[in-house]
């Protein structure tokens, strides 16, 4: 795969070309409302409140499409959570007492409730082999493997809030970049996980003709063991991905989820009322060796509290990524489409963006931006002005997708 | 406690079979200990990309005699995913009664885990 590498040299002609680049991008932001990315031939004429409210979707827009993918959770996802802790069972049995965990014992939803399953590893006679996943073509085996569904429950702020709960799945229809049907990765990931295998037994194993229950200390030993295998694979395995994500950054995907809700008056099911739907699809496509087109798509359907409060919303975005692991940017364009909107504000914004990276050095990145996404997503640990702009210095990359 | 696996015949040895139904990569090790020994001789080795078509072993092994087995799974692409790994011993192309030993688990946010752990022959 082709690679942009860049010399000392390279390096310092990147770094004048993107300051010129950026100070001409720059140049007609004065221009512009200071808190919109919108042109001012867009809202000429408009009211401060029509812009505001403008410049607000687009600022929201931004923020919906963080990260072009579709969410690990998707129920997670619907409910605006983060939960502390996620059941993931590994077994049929496990499934059901972790479904079963999520109602309290007065038959009510519990709070705070988050699983999530593959069906390929709950489903008696849907495991998947290796050698099944990597098969060609369309292969139902693999949207099987990477079939995910989740559950989660949640209230809303105050006490007399509706306990909100949540179902969604996650599918991947397709993934170019997916290590796991690269025969060269699969040989250097078995060979780094096999480094990590023990050399011996663990000592003081009693024979077999003698009581066989497992004593503290022997447990002690292979729990010991365990930490100790898993953290060398973790080291290893680690490395191999990154670089396999790196040469890969670009490479094709197509991924969906869903996620409704049902709103739970009291936290009990028999007064249900659905809270909504929410969509997302996320595409990209490679370009060469250098580059890559992202697509998003995000619609939610929201019953609200009452009829007044529904609303239905499309949030899309297109970006280009050029780059290689060590420079990049992009070019993005982000919109929201919104309806049920009080009068007088705008029910469709736009925003764009525009940025450049570059790896100084190992762990130190310098970058320089402009729009939403350099507003709303970057948190620099250093920033600096040099020549009128304004670059941030971090210790990792915040505009590399692969990151 | 510590899986009994048999009865088995001693004058057929014994087929283990290796096995992941999760699509995570593996690789494993096992050790054999006879009857009435201190010392445990590993027998068997192997991992995903080394070439074998099944990752299978066969041991002449008896009653009271011991198995001890490493077994690790990966998959960097999916953290936190649940995983399900299989012994499977057979003699004659027959099952060995309690000879299908389920390794079940969820691996951690690198997508790796391993377990380890023997069994005893009756």
């Amino acid at each position: 795969m082709a690679r942009l590498r860049l010399t000392a040299r390279g390096r310092a002609a990147f770094g004048v070309l993107a300051m010129l680049v950026i100070a001409a991008a720059a140049a007609p932001l004065p221009a512009q409302d200071a808190d919109t990315t919108q042109a001012d031939d867009d809202t000429t004429g408009a009211d401060d409140a029509e812009r505001d409210s403008a410049a607000f979707v687009g600022q929201a827009a931004a923020a919906v499409v963080s990260s072009y993918a579709v969410p690990d959770m998707p129920a997670a996802a619907f409910l605006g959570t983060t939960p502390a802790a996620i059941a993931r069972p590994a077994s049929t049995r496990d499934f059901l007492i972790g479904l079963a965990s999520g109602v309290d014992e007065h038959g009510q939803a519990r709070q705070g409730f988050a699983l999530e399953a593959s069906p390929s590893a709950i489903v008696p006679g849907f495991g998947v082999s290796l050698e099944r996943y990597r098969a060609p073509g369309v292969n139902p085996r693999y949207l099987l493997a990477n079939l995910l569904v989740s559950f989660g429950a949640a209230r809303a702020a105050g006490d007399s809030s509706p306990t909100v709960i949540a179902y969604g799945v996650r599918a991947t229809l397709f993934d170019r970049g997916d290590p796991m049907r690269d025969t060269a990765f699969l040989t250097a990931l078995g060979d780094s996980i096999a480094r990590c295998r023990p050399r011996a037994p663990i000592p003081g194993i009693p024979r077999a003709d003698r009581p066989t229950a497992l004593d503290p200390l022997l447990r002690d030993l292979l729990s010991e063991r365990h930490d100790r295998a898993v953290r060398c694979m973790d080291s290893h395995t680690r490395k191999l991905a990154r670089r396999y994500a790196r040469a890969h950054w670009n490479a094709s995907t197509l991924f969906i989820a869903y996620a409704g809700g049902e709103r739970l008056r009291g936290g009990s099911f028999s007064q249900r009322r659905h809270a909504g739907d929410r969509v997302w699809a996320t595409g990209a496509i490679r370009v060469g060796g250098i580059a890559q087109t992202l697509l998003y798509a995000d619609w939610t359907h929201d019953r609200g509290n009452s009829a007044p409060d529904a609303f239905d919303a499309l949030t899309y975005g297109s970006r280009v990524n050029v780059g290689s692991e060590s420079a990049n940017g992009f070019v993005e364009f982000l919109g929201q489409t919104r309806s049920g909107v009080p009068l007088g504000v705008p029910a469709t914004a736009t925003a764009w963006s525009a940025g450049l990276e570059l790896r100084a050095a190992e762990s130190l990145w310098l970058s320089a931006g402009l729009g939403e996404r350099f507003r709303t997503t970057a948190a620099p640990n250093v920033v600096a002005v040099l020549a009128g702009i304004r670059w941030g210095i971090a210790l990792r990359p915040w505009l590399s997708p692969g990151e | 406690m510590i899986p009994h696996v048999g009865p088995i015949d001693p004058a057929v040895p014994v087929r283990i079979v290796v096995s992941c139904d999760s699509g995570h990569a593996l690789a494993f090790a096992l050790w054999h200990r006879p009857a009435g020994t201190d010392e445990w001789k590993k027998f068997a080795e192997g991992r995903t990309g080394d070439g074998a078509e099944s990752h299978a072993a066969t041991i002449e092994t008896g009653p009271h005699s011991q198995i001890y087995y490493w077994v690790a799974v990966s998959s960097p692409a999916r953290p936190h995913a649940a995983y399900h790994a299989r012994l499977t011993l057979t003699q004659r192309d027959a099952p060995v009664p309690h000879g299908s030993v389920e390794l079940r688990g969820t691996t951690d946010a690198a997508g790796n885990d391993s377990v380890e752990q023997w069994l005893d022959f009756v």
